[in-house]
């Protein structure tokens, strides 16, 4: 059974990916399971200075998914170089690094300085929070800034570049023509979609940012088919994201067009998701006598 | 030994029209606890049951040591039913598999033994404190409630009880108790008074405002998604930045946290 997929230059000995901004940094969640068994990790989203996020609160539960705010709070590039890679390094995976930042030129140094380090695989790009500023959203929602931004990055690593799509926006296939005409060698998809949540006895928003990122199950149907037409829009590999909790789960992103799959707030429900998708995927490609599970990806019978 | 286990539901007994104690029996031997450090609880097959989807964080109430009915021993838990993970917790009949991560956080730190300990609960609160009173058996119990019926037996015969109503105790907040001991405490004793509290939010701003001759660590709650520091769902404003309640607390220096309006 091959379960070992390609993302764009980056090799996986198998499609499970953890999600940025739900796995930490890797290493807290070294307890709960064996990272050697993950394709790979995808850290925190980083940028060139630690940032402190937003104030409290951050998150609200709604039905079947979570709303977050977080606000891109991280230790910065230098501090994860310097105090988590090393440990990261110790285990077989391949490690992703998210990163932002809040200029083109800050980006291209981001990308330029983790491309410099020892034990990072690939870049994801963030241009598609939904807790940044207005300007900064223009990054991940018109067609030309992505490109410029994606190859301004672009120019500035070796790695395999890997672009997060924001779901809120008109079109997701202009998005991902955007992106790759900019250089991305992948796509992942999709990032949080822009919500709020009130509580109708004080008539404050749930978080202090007012609007903050859905995720959970409450959006897979929703990601699933910005996959498929990303898919039909792009050649390049799609990382399939939005509420994936089961080995199921996953493979219905595959066959509407992944080639690899994220686990992001399931990580939370349950530390050893990622391990339990992994199984689920696997026990899917016995059943229907799948080889290789490239030749699934896309194989919707319509 | 690992915090991510099941357990399954030994008892299930409702106390009033919205607390419950839960005892529940891990599957497997669990790490060591310590007083002021929560869990986080979930029932059903994992991927199965997406709403609620999250794990809810409760204090441990008490851990009954491995025996020969239970050989990785008893958790209890005292729930107030507010939202709707909690009352599906309430229904579960005995028997029920639940997912568990913890134990989590940071637990009361010790008392030494030249100071002097009070503790301080509101309501459910008591929840966070019952494995201290157990522990430093005798030392005074500071206990507040809304009425008669939510009060929670606990061995102590040292206690002292106030209620919103008047139905138990002295009419009143139990903070009123607490500072009246203090002040008398003071006239035979100069040392170090270390107060252990936890209670609602209004509970700790009306202490942050009393300004007690004494150090006070309160066990603080907020929305919590992963329970183990990455979500960086459940910060709080502290003099030192924000804070994790899960990893850096629960239980925080009163002082150390800003309060706000």
């Amino acid at each position: 059974m091959n379960l070992s997929v390609n993302i764009g230059g980056l090799k996986l000995k198998n499609p499970v990916i953890t999600a940025s901004g739900t796995f930490g940094y890797g290493v807290e969640y070294e307890e709960f399971l064996d990272l050697n068994q993950i394709g790979a990790i995808t850290v925190k989203g980083l940028s060139q200075h630690p940032a402190k996020g937003n104030l409290p609160g951050r998150i609200w539960e709604t039905p079947c998914g979570m709303l977050n705010a977080i606000g891109l709070q991280n230790i910065g590039i230098d501090a994860f170089i310097k105090e988590k890679l090393p440990e990261l390094r110790k285990y077989d995976t391949k490690i992703i690094a998210n990163f932002f930042g809040d200029t083109i030129e800050e980006y291209a140094e981001a990308a330029a300085r983790l491309s410099a380090a020892e034990g990072i695989h690939a870049l994801e790009m963030n241009i598609s929070c939904p807790n940044k500023q207005a300007g900064w959203i223009a990054f991940g929602t018109d067609p030309a800034l992505t490109e410029k931004v994606v190859a301004a990055a672009r120019k500035a690593t070796e790695l395999p570049l890997i672009v997060k799509l924001s779901p809120n926006v008109t079109s997701i296939a202009d998005m991902a023509k955007a992106a790759v005409d900019g250089g991305a060698d992948a796509l992942s998809v999709i990032n949080t979609i822009t919500g709020m949540a009130i509580d109708i006895e004080t008539r404050r928003p749930r978080l202090s940012n007012i609007v903050g990122g859905l995720s959970g199950p409450a959006i897979r149907p929703i990601a699933l088919q910005m996959v498929f037409q990303t898919f039909k829009a792009v050649k390049v590999p799609i990382i399939g994201m939005g509420g994936i909790m089961t080995g199921g789960d996953a493979i219905e992103f595959i066959i509407a067009g992944a080639s690899a799959v994220a686990v992001g707030t399931a990580n939370f429900v349950n530390p050893a998701a990622s391990i339990e998708i992994l199984k689920g995927i696997k026990d899917y490609m016995a059943r229907h006598q799948i080889d290789d599970i490239n030749t699934l990806t896309g194989g919707i019978i319509c | 030994m690992n915090r991510l286990f099941t357990a399954d539901i030994v008892t299930n007994e409702q106390l009033d029209n919205r607390y419950f104690a839960l005892q529940v029996t891990p599957n497997v031997a669990i790490c060591e606890t310590l007083a002021g450090q929560f869990f986080m609880l979930k029932s059903g097959e994992f991927g199965e049951y997406t709403d609620p989807l999250l794990l809810r964080p409760f204090s441990l109430a008490s851990f009954i040591h491995p025996d020969d009915t239970y050989p990785n021993g008893l958790l209890m838990f005292l729930i107030d039913a507010v939202g709707k993970g909690t009352n599906i917790l309430k229904r579960l009949p005995v028997g029920t598999r639940l997912n568990i991560i913890g134990p989590l956080g940071r637990g009361f730190p010790p008392v030494a033994d030249d100071e002097r300990l009070l503790i301080a609960a509101g309501g459910i609160g008591i929840a966070s404190v019952l494995g201290l009173n157990k522990m430093y058996h005798g030392v005074p119990l500071f206990y507040g409630v809304r009425s008669r019926g939510q009060m929670i037996e606990c061995t102590n015969s040292n206690i002292q009880v106030a209620s919103d109503d008047g139905s138990i105790g002295d009419k009143g907040s139990v903070l009123a108790l607490l500072e009246r001991h203090i002040s008398q405490l003071r006239q035979s004793y100069s040392g170090k008074i270390k107060i252990y509290a936890c209670g609602p939010h209004g509970m700790y701003k009306a202490m942050f405002k009393m300004n007690l001759d004494a150090d006070v660590y309160v066990a603080l709650e907020t929305p919590m998604a992963c329970g183990v520091g990455t979500c960086l769902g459940c910060a709080v404003e502290t003099t030192s930045g924000l804070q994790m309640v899960c990893k850096d607390g629960p239980v925080f220096n009163l002082k150390d946290i800003i309060w706000g309006g």
